[in-house]
């Protein structure tokens, strides 16, 4: 009997143990998730402004950009791709209407430095000296500016 | 569309008066494994379900919408439950105000939600019950805009996003495996939308759902 009354002791003890660290983890996870996962991404930027007082969307190399608010400016990550290619219109249900687009050739920039020093501690008081050079790969920014006048006209 | 979700409405509120009108068995359920099968309507709330153009039209609007939850005890009056679910957002608002205006536009675009979920247990006989419900929940959110036949994906829903889920069920024991039961749930997910320009949203949902309970 007292066998039994401490078996049924022990398992509702377990449950109590079970259910409080389940609360723990999950309040846990709720917590710290967010900070846990994070994304970043670097490269070649395209930037969209939108000098228009409406809305637009837009398209860049496959990628969307929906209801871009006027005044705003949008940067796209285009790194690996050699030429830009970007379709603006107006967002839907301002009753304007137009598309434009254009096509952009990424430019690329070689950079190059060279670093001198001179070493002057031998033996015989004489100074060597040695030049190392790195050279630097970058892609200028592209811009493109849509002001009302692109979509009235038909030249972007 | 407005006739269907009165129609909905009034089979919900049958729903939860069914068991008073059925003559069952007295089971005496405490808290057990359960399966549970729902269906109802998905209500959208907020600033991020009307559109940036005109904030007063709504641009993803509710709609029907399932889910499933796996329920496990814990304690004599605690389960711990699993769920997940989908909903399609109704984009017709949004296409009437878009085509008044000269635009063709198609809104496709659905939700799917999941959650973990601790349940306390009110017991108000032994063949009713009410559960609380509060738990972390993770929504996956994607969709289309197609304008005059160019497709634009929405941008600004997250791949994923974090947030809380809280509710109440009732459920009424027909059977010693079996019972129906109808849920309102609330869903937050802080920033859930993120326009280009950075604004954030927080994506709020209310899922009203009758289902039946297989207690296993």
């Amino acid at each position: 009997m007292r066998r039994r009354k401490n078996q049924g002791r022990t398992g509702a003890r377990s449950r109590r143990l079970l259910f409080r660290w389940w609360a723990a983890v999950i309040a846990t996870t709720a917590v710290l998730l967010p900070y846990a996962i994070s994304f970043s991404s670097q490269g070649t930027a395209f930037a969209l402004a939108n000098r228009t007082k409406h809305y637009l969307h837009a398209i860049v190399n496959a990628e969307s950009i929906v209801y871009l608010p006027p005044g705003r400016t949008v940067t796209v990550d285009v790194s690996g791709f050699s030429n830009v290619v970007a379709e603006v219109r107006y967002s839907p249900g301002q009753g304007m209407h137009g598309k434009i687009s254009k096509e952009f050739e990424a430019t690329r920039v070689t950079t190059t430095s060279e670093r001198s020093s001179a070493d002057c501690s031998n033996r015989q008081g004489t100074c060597s000296s040695s030049t190392d050079a790195s050279s630097n790969e970058t892609v200028n920014p592209i811009t493109w500016v849509i002001t009302p006048d692109l979509f009235s006209s038909g030249q972007p | 569309m407005q006739g269907k979700r009165y129609i909905l409405l009034k089979c919900l509120v049958l729903a939860c008066l069914m068991p008073t009108l059925v003559d069952c068995q007295v089971t005496g359920v405490a808290a057990r494994s359960s399966l549970g099968v729902h269906g109802g309507y998905f209500f959208t709330r907020g600033s991020w379900s009307t559109s940036r153009v005109a904030p007063d039209v709504t641009m993803f609007g509710g709609n029907y919408s399932g889910d499933v939850d796996l329920e496990f005890p814990v304690d004599a009056n605690w389960t711990f439950a699993f769920i997940g679910g989908y909903a399609e957002l109704d984009g017709s608002s949004w296409e009437n105000y878009s085509r008044a205006r000269g635009d063709e536009v198609r809104v496709s675009a659905a939700m799917t939600h999941v959650g973990i979920l601790l349940r306390p247990h009110i017991r108000v006989s032994p063949d009713d019950l009410v559960k609380l419900e509060l738990g972390v929940a993770g929504l996956f959110t994607n969709g289309t805009e197609t304008v005059d036949g160019q497709v634009y994906g929405y941008d600004f829903f997250k791949s994923f996003a974090l947030g809380g889920r809280g509710g109440v069920e009732y459920d009424r024991v027909l059977h010693r495996n079996f019972a129906v039961c109808c849920r309102l749930t609330g869903m937050m997910f802080p920033s859930g939308v993120k326009y280009v320009d950075g604004e954030t949203r927080t994506i709020v949902a209310l899922p009203l759902t009758v289902g039946i309970r297989f207690l296993l």
